[in-house]
């Protein structure tokens, strides 16, 4: 073997190397929880609109009350997520998240992006332990969940705690 | 022009016979023209890169490549692994591809090795190694997965830890390329992203052809020791080329499996090396030539009659099963047909050849040699052909 091909095999291994790497990340398949329960960051409360229109990576968007979830299967590594609240007079808002590729499942707060927390506090690893503990400590969950066993004459109030119940994972 | 006639029959004896057939099948089984229309396209671009990878092998003198079920286990491992690591869609195809490729290659060297020590052999060596392969795959499989070699995805493993499940979803790859470039024409959905896959193929052979590397195939395919006399290294030639199919094959397995979206993960492998060669030689191809047109014409009948078969079958005999038995008769048969049929046509042309030879030398006014008629006498062979070394034909036309 010479010199010469030895260069261009060991480039082209490299290349394809790089190649893979790429692959994977844009390529790797990421859940994402969007959660709009009451985020907490440095003693300061961040809490989600009555109700509002969620698009990520711009597709058909979803409406989300207070203290809800639903999960999104995504690829690659940055996605652009959309808020548009309906309840009030805030513009749409749309941030960008980038999802670590260690990170299988992510827990999006959509509060605290709404409401400009920091970034690190957008999103954070999903542990089922962890957080079945911190729904049941939760004073806007313990709050809501009253609401859905007492009459009440709002209905936002009876169609977000309804909307808990079904998109609850 | 009756000679015309009996020589164009001699030539596409197995074409013939299986357009009767189909063209016979098809209103027994009474499936609709446009679900035959759809069912072919689809089949198409799944299947013919996988017919396109036995070329060079042929062309290298080497026979029919049955050692083309090493490079699909590759393909189907590469698949394996970006679906556990959860890589999807077309960048999960690609990477799946990229991954196979050290592994055929080591695989197609391994069967290149060994067919160089059983020249002449070619073909029922990559029979019998593909079988011995199979152990160690689902050795694989079976035990080490999952064990020895770590998968965190739990839906991929059977119940005890370790081991793969015999049919394994390819959800997040599934139709990844067919639906790539999504074009529909008179209600009929056409893979165009595979059908440019396999173009891509066929130009690497076309071009590859061209190439000293492909020269030197071609007169490693039609003398050895000429070639070896001509300072061609022979056996690193025809390891080449066995490589090069095997690398062809993995990723044509890969095409074929997002296609269907599972991967069983016992026999997906198995029938592939089977069907593609049938579909080969029902395309008009020997052990000793083979074309592109070949393997496209090919794929169309193979998986034409393929389709229409059961149906016709169940229609003619009153069971499906029966006509299941029936597919798998005509699968199996036509490999052996071919390859009667191919040493038929052999022998005739010899005879025609030799009778033209008498006619010359009877005297003036006799009929000339028609150029590029087989078989000067003790000069012709297949690579299988008994006690014969360093002397055949080959070419991929």
């Amino acid at each position: 073997m010479t010199k010469r091909s030895l260069i261009q095999r060991s480039l082209a291994i490299l290349a394809l190397i790089l190649v893979s790497v790429y692959l994977y990340m844009a390529g790797k398949s990421h859940t994402l929880i969007l959660d709009t329960r009451m985020a907490t960051v440095n003693g300061v409360e961040y809490k989600a609109p009555d109700s509002m229109d969620v698009k990520v990576n711009g597709a058909a968007p979803e409406t989300m009350g207070r203290a809800e979830r639903i999960m999104v299967t995504v690829q690659g590594a940055r996605h652009s997520i959309s808020m548009e609240p309906l309840s009030g007079t805030p513009e749409p808002v749309t941030r960008t998240i980038r999802v670590p590729v260690s990170m299988d499942m992510v827990i999006v707060s959509l509060p605290a992006m709404l409401k400009n927390a920091p970034e690190s506090a957008w999103i954070r690893p999903f542990d089922a332990e962890a957080d079945t503990v911190a729904a049941e400590v939760d004073p806007e969950d313990t709050g809501e969940k009253n609401q859905f066993f007492m009459s009440s004459d709002d209905p936002a109030t009876d169609s977000a705690a309804s909307g808990e119940a079904e998109k609850q994972p | 022009m009756k000679s015309r006639i009996r020589r164009f029959f001699i030539e596409n004896a197995v074409v013939v016979l299986f357009v009767v057939l189909i063209v016979a099948a098809i209103p027994v089984s009474r499936l609709p023209a446009s679900f035959l229309l759809q069912e072919i396209l689809s089949r198409l671009g799944r299947n013919t890169f996988l017919v396109v990878a036995l070329l060079l092998p042929i062309m290298a003198g080497m026979g029919l490549n049955f050692g083309m079920v090493l490079g699909a286990m590759a393909g189907q491992i590469g698949l394996i692994l970006v679906t556990d690591w959860g890589v999807a869609g077309v960048p999960g195809v690609f990477l799946a591809m990229i991954l196979s490729l050290p592994l055929s290659v080591l695989l197609g060297t391994l069967c290149g090795w060994i067919m160089n020590q059983a020249k002449g052999r070619e073909m029922v060596t990559g029979f019998i190694l593909s079988f011995f392969t199979n152990g160690l795959y689902m050795l694989v499989a079976l035990y080490a997965m999952g064990s020895i070699i770590p998968l965190k995805n739990a839906e991929l493993l059977l119940s005890r830890g370790y081991g793969l499940r015999n049919v394994i979803g390819l959800d997040g790859v599934r139709q990844a390329l067919d639906n790539l470039i999504p074009l529909k024409l008179a209600g009929l959905k056409i893979p165009v992203f595979n059908y440019l896959l396999v173009a891509a193929a066929c130009a690497f052979v076309v071009w590859f052809r061209k190439t000293k590397l492909g020269h030197d195939m071609r007169a490693v395919g039609q003398d050895r020791a000429v070639s070896d006399s001509s300072g061609i290294p022979v056996e690193r030639t025809r390891v080449l080329a066995i490589i090069i199919s095997t690398v062809l094959a993995g990723i044509g397995q890969i095409i074929f499996l997002q296609n269907l979206g599972t991967i069983n993960t016992t026999s997906s492998h198995e029938q592939i090396g089977m069907f593609s060669i049938a579909a080969l030689l029902i395309g008009g191809a020997s052990v000793t030539k083979a074309s592109i047109p070949n393997a496209i014409v090919g794929v169309i009948l193979f998986h034409l009659l393929f389709l229409v078969s059961p149906m016709a079958g169940k229609n003619l005999i009153g069971s499906g099963m029966l006509g299941e038995y029936f597919r798998q008769f005509v699968s199996y048969g036509v490999i052996a047909l071919a390859l009667v049929l191919y040493e038929w046509k052999r022998v005739t042309q010899e005879k025609d050849a030799r009778e033209l030879l008498m006619g010359d030398a009877a005297g003036p006014g006799s009929r000339a040699l028609p150029a590029g008629s087989a078989g000067t006498p003790g000069s012709s062979g297949t690579p299988e052909s008994s006690g014969r070394t360093g002397s055949g034909k080959g070419g991929a036309a």
